[in-house]
């Protein structure tokens, strides 16, 4: 589980969606899986993007959002199986959404979407995932639940977790490995190193010019 | 002005039953088509394409073609590409340059009007429409055209959908996003250059848009607002057609007002909009009954600690997790 955090406007968003594919890199490249990234590569991977407004009356329910994980895996032309709808609820099941299943989006607090942004990542079955601050809208109880459920994912199906915090304590309790970046890595290393703190000060604090 | 006998006595002739036909099918592919114009908020993008089509068949009649539909169709075509084109960085907010293609087109077209040696009433079809005028050629290739976008759309459904609602999600889904986009926009062309002579050019846009529209005030279900956009699509074009039979009005603003007619009751009843349930309300008086909130048991003296808190919640999650 990697953990990455900078300040604001520092990239991480944009270094996840360098990552995707989503943003050409202005020089160097990006390697997943040790190559570069292909529409093959693209459906081994989970996004969860950031928080952002949807519109509120857009006519979807949550299963149909959480479905969506699915779409590239089936493929095009064809519909949805029986053994994608069992991901699916299994899914909605472990981020606590069965009961919201045929809740329409827009209905949905800040909070219950991103758990149905997360499970649209996770239907997809994804060896690695990318989560841009996932429990930015989380009240503590669900954040603790998330990050649980992730760490169990990592540990048992061995998914790489790349997420983007902008909370300490997560970082320190749920990874593995620490990037800190402002538009280039400023830091990198586990969550026990002595220079952590250290590190994370010079970066929010004395650095800074925004 | 003709009778409802009139009209019903009608149905025997072919050219009725073709009429009529073609009534349906316009109701069926541009509202179908409608559908994810408004979920993807490309109505704009819709009516530049349906003013360049506009230009095509004020040039055909210049020229003098008798059948105006290959122009209009290879003007719209190509708008549509040429947008699809700019559009390509996946830039949304491209309203500037869709604008200025609407606006050209308009302009291109009614300078090919002002060419015309006399303002025939070819000119007022194109403009307004006449759907018992449409020609044999137009409805077969209505009927091909309202088959190719059914079945497509039915085959990728829901990519579209996906594409409507995140569209940089659908990207780094692996969806092939681009060519999906150039493919809708060609539908949308091919949309409005059958219906054009129909509905005519000013007004063809409004029976991509407001079925749609009329469909989603109504509905939080993706499949209910295809089903109920062709609904008010196909009800609007058939009223269309049955007044202009009777009162010789000009179909396409017959259409137009039907669908708005529509569009406005939707709006009132819609559950999105909750206005009627308002009206309810004011008469009706409700007395909430607000729990007292106990205050939490662990927490005393300022800086108790998150990791404190954390701990209390995990003692919870264990709790939870036995039961
Ligand atoms: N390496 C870079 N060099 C130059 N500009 C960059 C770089 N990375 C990102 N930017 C620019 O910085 C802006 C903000 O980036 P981004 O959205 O990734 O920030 P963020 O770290 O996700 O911030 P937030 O915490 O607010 O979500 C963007 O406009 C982007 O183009
Ligand atoms: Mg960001």
């Amino acid at each position: 589980m990697v953990g990455i955090c900078g300040p604001n406007g520092s990239g991480k968003t944009t270094l996840l969606k360098t990552i995707l594919g989503l943003i050409k890199p202005t020089e160097g490249k990006v390697l997943v899986f040790g190559k570069p990234i292909t529409k093959d590569t693209q459906m081994r991977i989970g996004y969860m993007p950031q928080l952002k407004g949807y519109s509120k009356e857009f006519p979807a329910k949550v299963k149909d959002v959480v479905s969506m994980g699915r779409y590239p895996i089936r493929g095009l032309f064809k519909r949805l199986t029986r053994k994608d709808w069992e991901i699916i609820e299994r899914v909605m099941n472990d981020t606590q959404l069965s009961e919201l299943a045929d809740r329409p989006i827009g209905q949905l607090s800040g909070g219950q979407f991103q758990r149905v942004m997360l499970a649209q990542a996770l239907a997809k079955q994804p060896e690695i995932i990318l989560l841009d601050e996932p429990t930015s809208a989380l009240d503590f109880r669900m954040t603790i639940k998330f990050m649980d459920l992730l760490k169990e994912l990592n540990e048992k199906y061995g998914l790489t977790v790349i997420a983007v915090h902008h909370d300490l304590q997560l970082l320190k309790d749920y990874t593995d490995r620490i990037i800190c970046i402002d538009k280039a890595v400023e830091w990198e290393g586990n969550p026990q190193d002595a220079d952590l703190d250290e590190a994370l000060l010079r970066i929010f604090f004395y650095k800074t010019t925004h | 002005m003709a009778t409802l006998e009139d009209f019903i006595q009608a149905f025997q002739y072919d050219w009725m039953q073709r009429t009529v036909l073609a009534a349906v099918l316009i109701g069926v592919i541009c509202s179908l088509i409608g559908v994810f114009i408004i979920l993807r908020g490309m109505v704009f993008i819709g009516e530049a394409i349906a003013h360049s089509a506009f230009a095509g068949a004020a040039l055909a009649l210049l020229l003098g073609i008798s059948d105006p539909l290959l122009l209009v169709l290879f003007f719209g075509i190509s708008t549509a590409l040429g947008i699809g084109y700019i559009n390509k960085d996946e830039k949304v907010e491209d309203d500037v340059i869709v604008g200025i293609f609407f606006a050209s087109f308009m302009g291109l077209a009614i300078f090919f009007i002002g060419l015309l040696p006399s303002y025939t009433s070819n000119v007022q079809a194109i403009l307004f429409g006449r759907i018992l005028l449409i020609t044999k050629r137009n409805v077969n290739l209505l009927i091909l055209f309202t088959l190719i976008t059914t079945v497509s759309i039915f085959l990728l459904k829901k990519e579209f959908f996906m594409i409507s609602f995140d569209k940089e999600l659908a990207i780094a889904s692996g969806l092939p996003v681009t060519a999906m986009n150039y493919f809708f926009l060609v539908l949308i062309a091919l949309a409005i250059d059958v219906s054009i002579f129909a509905i005519g050019a000013i007004l063809v846009f409004a029976m991509l848009v407001i079925p749609a529209a009329t469909a989603y005030q109504l509905t939080y279900d993706f499949n209910k607002m295809i089903v109920l956009s062709i609904t008010f699509g196909v009800f609007s074009s058939l009223g269309g057609l049955f007044f202009s039979f009777i009162y010789d009005w000009p179909s396409g603003s017959v259409i137009v007002l039907l669908a708005t007619f529509l569009f406005v009751v939707s709006y009132i009843l819609s559950p999105k909009r909750k206005l009627v349930s308002t009206v309810f309300l004011l008469f009706k008086r409700n007395f909430k009954h607000v729990p007292e909130i106990s205050p939490l048991p662990h927490f005393h003296g300022e800086n108790q600690g998150i990791e404190e808190f954390k701990e209390h919640l995990r003692e919870i999650q264990k709790g939870d997790e036995k039961n």
